[in-house]
């Protein structure tokens, strides 16, 4: 898979600032199939920094309805990215 | 900071500079005010970075904010460097185009400042004396008007002729129904006051006490209830009883009667009254010699009064009336019905009247100037001791309310209009 296939876009959050403000983590929207191996060489090679863990959370898809129409939120993964403490990603400087 | 141009009419125009640090403090500023009110999603309501929020609705979005933060303080400093004294609401000239962030941008002001105003003659300006004497004729009248107000209505027992008041019940039949409001008891009805339906009233002219009438009366055309306007009706009457005026006698025991202290004969009375008009015609007397040292100096006076002064003297003046009329629970539409005046109208009085009083203010201000008149410390002290009199106060708490600068003008203003009076040059 090539890296912007894998990562899908960042998560700007409250909360996901707060990682990156304390924590020098950066949080993304990756694809489901994608690896943690993967997730570390697709940000070294799209923000050029150096990625020192990763986290994936899966979330569980959950149950909406519109009308009589059943159906269900996107199922996503997310990867929490921690960065070596002098690199930066600019899309989230706060 | 920024050039100056004087204007006509007393008007300058301030062009000022606004450097980008200061409208960049102008956007930390807008962004702190708009801060809790934005929403973006991700985040609480009120809880977006400030660089999320300009990724999201750009830095131009605070520019409004930010401006009026920015202008609001810098001309604010430009005045008070330049040491202008401005009298109106400024009129602000932006080319918005200009403004951005990280540099520096210009604007002008232009605002109505004090005029400069140049005295004319204040000084021993005739005015002819005015006679402080009361006539007879005069003390005369007061005291008929003061018997009549003591007159009393006394039973009477012979029929009702004109003049009389007359106590009864009465009930109106058309058609010979009874209406709405057709009906009374114990009604007191001056005869002659024609405050009944023409006819009614001279039909009870010669009834006696106890007597018992039917009057057949037409309503007018244009009556106030449509359904009797025209109609014929009978009004069954009861006369109870009739009264007549009766005027006291002007003597030493009416002037008794009158309980005043230390005034028991008709001769005091007049005496007393006399004296009370002396006095209310020297005050009157002495209003008209202020009103008119103070008119004659400002009409000597030479001033351009810029427009934006007197209007924003208007709108003050035009607030004032309404929240007058407000307190007495008048709506102000009401009010200005009642006075008979159009909105414009009334506004057009209030420019003339703020026009004069701007020119009084200025011309008393140069005066006291002029003549280097002053307040002193105790006479601002008495000013307070009497305001607190006034409201009934403690003379600290007055302090506390009040505008020392307000009070101190108001001091001199007093002693420029005496100081005027006593300047004036009576003839006889």
């Amino acid at each position: 898979m090539l890296s912007s296939e894998i990562i899908k876009r960042p998560l700007i959050t409250e909360k996901s600032m707060l990682l990156v403000e304390q924590q020098n983590k950066y949080t993304f929207e990756v694809d489901k199939r994608a690896n943690k191996i993967q997730i570390k060489k697709a940000i070294q090679e799209l923000f050029d920094v150096k990625v020192l863990s990763v986290n994936i959370i899966n979330t569980t898809p959950k149950k909406k309805r519109v009308g009589k129409h059943e159906g269900y939120k996107s199922e996503l993964s997310k990867a929490i990215v921690t960065l070596a403490k002098e690199d930066k990603i600019e899309i989230f400087a706060a | 900071m920024g050039k100056i141009d004087t204007l006509q009419d007393s008007r300058v125009r301030v062009e000022i500079e606004v450097t980008k640090e200061q409208f960049d403090h102008g956007l930390d500023h807008a962004f702190e005010s708009i801060k809790k009110d934005v929403e973006i999603k991700g985040f609480r309501k009120g809880k977006v970075t400030r660089k999320i929020y300009e990724q999201h609705k750009g830095v131009e979005s605070l520019y409004e904010e930010a401006l009026n933060h920015v202008i609001a303080e810098t001309y604010y400093q430009a005045i008070t460097e330049n040491d202008l004294q401005v009298v109106a609401q400024p009129k602000i000239d932006l080319d918005i185009t200009k403004v951005e962030r990280g540099k520096n941008f210009t604007y002008t002001a232009t605002v109505a400042v004090k005029p400069e105003v140049t005295l004319g003659a204040y000084k021993d300006i005739e005015f002819k004396s005015l006679s402080n004497d009361v006539t007879d004729e005069e003390v005369d009248k007061d005291i008929e008007q003061l018997i009549s107000q003591n007159a009393e209505l006394v039973l009477k027992t012979g029929s009702i002729e004109e003049n009389d008041t007359a106590v009864f019940d009465f009930e109106g039949f058309v058609n010979g129904e009874p209406f709405e409001g057709g009906k009374a008891e114990n009604h007191e009805l001056v005869i002659g006051s024609n405050q009944f339906i023409p006819g009614f009233e001279n039909q009870m002219i010669g009834m006696n006490p106890g007597e018992e009438k039917d009057i057949t009366v037409t309503f007018p055309e244009e009556y106030q209830a449509e359904a009797l306007a025209g109609k014929e009706a009978v009004f069954k009457i009861k006369l109870h009883e009739v009264k007549v005026k009766e005027v006291p006698e002007l003597n030493d025991d009416f002037v008794k009667d009158l309980d005043k202290e230390g005034i028991t004969t008709v001769d005091q009375l007049k005496t007393d009254v006399r004296k009370r008009l002396v006095d209310e015609k020297v005050k009157a007397n002495e209003n008209k010699k202020i009103d008119f040292a103070v008119e004659a100096a400002s009409s000597n006076a030479n001033m351009v009064v810029p427009e934006d002064m007197i209007t924003s003297e208007k709108n003050r003046m035009l607030d004032n009336t309404k929240r007058q009329a407000e307190q007495y629970g008048i709506p102000f539409e009401q009010y200005l019905q009642f006075s008979g005046m159009s909105l414009e109208q009334f506004e057009a009085r209030l420019m003339e009247d703020a026009q004069k009083s701007i020119r009084f203010n200025l011309t008393l201000e140069a005066i006291a100037k002029a003549e280097g008149i002053t307040a002193t410390e105790t006479e601002i002290d008495g000013k307070y001791a009497e305001l607190a009199k006034q409201y009934n106060m403690e003379v600290e708490q007055i302090k506390s309310q009040v505008n020392p600068q307000a009070i101190e003008q108001e001091v001199v203003v007093k002693k420029t209009i005496d100081f005027l009076v006593e300047n004036l040059k009576i003839t006889a």
